[in-house]
């Protein structure tokens, strides 16, 4: 096991990655900003080292001070959470120069997975269906030509993006054309890669993803899936486990792919495959891999009762999977609630300022990972997650109570937060009917607005 | 002083030198004299690094001292192997971009140069320390 992890990240999931460190007896260096001292990580860490003021690519994203901040303090391992460097395959293999193992699959997977037409074609390849679309787009013409043959609307990719960013959809052909120039130049910006593909759109799918646990062993197992239908502007808000739209043969069937589609990029960590799941014709398709733990991983965790961040960390030392596929077990359902400090009345415009009073929820099956605490300032220069709220129940309808109830709980004073438009996502007849999709936070919710002002 | 008038010059300086120093420190005196039966005294007190950070925040004083902060994540170093660069003690006088010491990270000795003339008051950080971004190292009094 490992003597000592720093954990390159901030906010709830470098306070996650604590709480399993803790959990493995391994001692823990935080980095943070100079904006960031107050932090909770920082106070729980045993040590932290500062690394930048507060933009991101002169803290968060500096390497050779995070790698030094790791020597210096005698680490063996890094932990990079999710965003930041997380899917750097470059940082990745800066790591592994340094003797630091680098808690997450290995640096050529990182790569093949982060070009989303490469990760695409290997999974084709497997034998996992994929999405019809096109190569990168070197000519306008191919793009028509791609969309007047497959009919619209047709999704804009970016080769870079991933979770959620750089996806546009295109209703016609003076929209494609368009869309390509601006998606080009805010791809570039984004990712410094403006390279584009095309892909099909499926109207109101689901996004259904598998949650893999794989070792270095080239053992593979899924942990079933999560329905990440609850989307605002492809950001996902409302996650849950089990999902009502995937039947016990149909796991099945999704998981083996998932697995299969692992096996033969040779993964060897968590990580999750996402899938669209048509409603109308139950075929699904493999969209993306993402090659870190994700933000809504605790609903896997609550009905697997498997340590997620904990397996990561056992794995990347060399442990080997303690368990086969038959033996894991989904266990009631679990429900996650993303709270952003941000006003859902203005256009879900950032809310910043200082935490003044704050009551967190509690009692039987809740769950709340969280990094605020009363007194402390959320700052503008990074991303507006306050925490999430995870609610389990021995099935569907005590998760949905549980995380009314929670809802309720939540008191947070000196900032807006998402939490009013969570109760609207709760108690919505569509969703209590477990009818979601990708769209439904735009049709359904908002019509449901319209109608009740 | 009324008090002290009274007293023999050699009275005060033995029993009275902390007072006066008090006194000096809490008027922020520098100097001063004290003249009795044609024999004088002058008191000159050390001016120290502490005070003045403290008359700094208060905005009181002109002499200002600014901390030099370590800009990288690394081992603090006073010393490198380039001979031509004498290191540094407190009380050196420095001229701006003048090397004050390095930051060795990476495998690399990167330069901390003074911002501007004055002298080193203090060195808070020693030889092989690690420090992190932002931590003050040395202290110039401009």
């Amino acid at each position: 096991m490992f003597n000592k992890i720093l954990i390159a990240n901030r906010g709830e999931i470098a306070l996650r990655v604590i709480r399993a460190c803790k959990e493995l007896d391994i001692p823990v260096v935080a980095i943070y900003s100079t904006v960031d001292r107050d932090s909770i990580h920082v106070k729980l860490a045993d040590e932290s080292v500062c690394v930048g003021p507060a933009h991101v690519s002169e803290s968060y994203l500096n390497i050779p001070h995070i790698i030094s901040a790791a020597i210096l303090s005698g680490c063996d391992a890094l932990h990079p959470g999710y965003g930041f460097l997380a899917e750097s395959a470059e940082f990745a293999e800066i790591c592994e120069s340094h003797d630091l193992t680098f808690i997450g699959p290995s640096a050529p997977v990182i790569r093949l997975m982060g070009d989303k037409v490469k990760a695409k074609e290997a999974m084709k390849k497997a034998k996992i269906p994929v999405l019809d679309g096109t190569g990168i787009i070197k000519k306008e013409d191919e793009a028509v030509y791609f969309a007047r043959e497959s009919g619209y609307p047709i999704l804009i990719k970016a080769v870079a993006g991933g979770g959620g960013k750089g996806i546009r959809v295109v209703k016609n052909e003076e929209e494609l054309k368009r869309g390509i120039e601006h998606a080009a130049s805010e791809a570039k910006a984004s990712f410094g890669d403006g390279r584009l593909y095309l892909e099909k759109y499926i109207q109101d799918a689901r996004h259904i993803e598998f949650q893999i646990l794989a070792d270095r062993y080239g053992n593979v197992v899924h942990l079933g899936e999560r329905d990440c239908s609850v989307q605002r502007r492809n950001q996902k808000l409302v996650e849950e486990s089990p999902s009502q739209a995937v039947s016990r043969a149909l796991r099945n069937r999704m998981g083996e792919s998932a697995v299969r589609g692992c096996q033969a990029v040779g993964y060897n960590s968590v990580g999750t495959v996402e899938f669209l799941l048509d409603r109308e014709t139950g075929d699904f398709y493999f969209m993306e891999m993402n090659t870190r733990i994700q933000v809504e991983h605790p609903v896997t965790e609550m009905v697997t009762g498997i340590d997620l961040v904990k397996e990561q960390i056992k794995i990347a030392a060399g442990n080997k999977i303690g368990y086969k596929q038959d033996e894991i077990q989904i266990r009631g359902h679990a429900i996650e609630c993303r709270i952003n400090a941000e006003d859902p009345g203005n256009n879900f415009s950032p809310c910043l300022g200082v935490v003044n009073g704050l009551h967190i929820p509690g009692g039987n099956g809740i769950r709340v990972d969280t990094h605020i605490y009363d007194g402390c300032e959320i700052s503008p220069y990074y991303d507006s997650l306050l925490g999430k709220i995870i609610t389990w129940g021995e099935n569907r309808d005590e998760a949905i109570k549980r995380m009314k109830r929670s809802l309720d709980e939540f008191w947070v004073g000196g900032i807006k937060t998402n939490v009013p438009f969570h109760k609207k996502i709760i108690n919505n007849a569509f969703f209590l009917q477990g009818e979601i999709h990708t769209r439904f936070v735009e049709t359904q919710l908002f019509l449901e607005l319209k109608l009740s002002s | 002083m009324e008090k002290e008038k009274k007293k023999t010059l050699t009275h005060i300086l033995k029993d009275e030198i902390p007072e006066i120093i008090s006194f000096m420190e809490e008027n922020k005196l520098r100097e001063m004299e004290i003249e009795e039966d044609g024999k004088k005294v002058r008191i000159r007190r050390n001016y120290f690094h502490h005070e003045k950070k403290k008359e700094e925040t208060k905005g009181e004083n002109k002499l200002s001292v600014v901390p030099v902060n370590s800009q990288l994540v690394g081992i603090f170093r006073l010393d490198s192997t380039d001979e031509s660069i004498v290191p540094i003690k407190e009380g050196d006088e420095v001229i701006e971009g003048q090397t004050l010491c390095f930051i060795e990270s990476m495998g690399l000795l990167h330069h901390v140069k003074s911002p501007a003339r004055g002298f080193v008051v203090e060195i808070l950080a020693s030889d092989g320390d690690v420090v992190e971004y932002g931590q003050p190292i040395i202290n110039i009094q401009i």
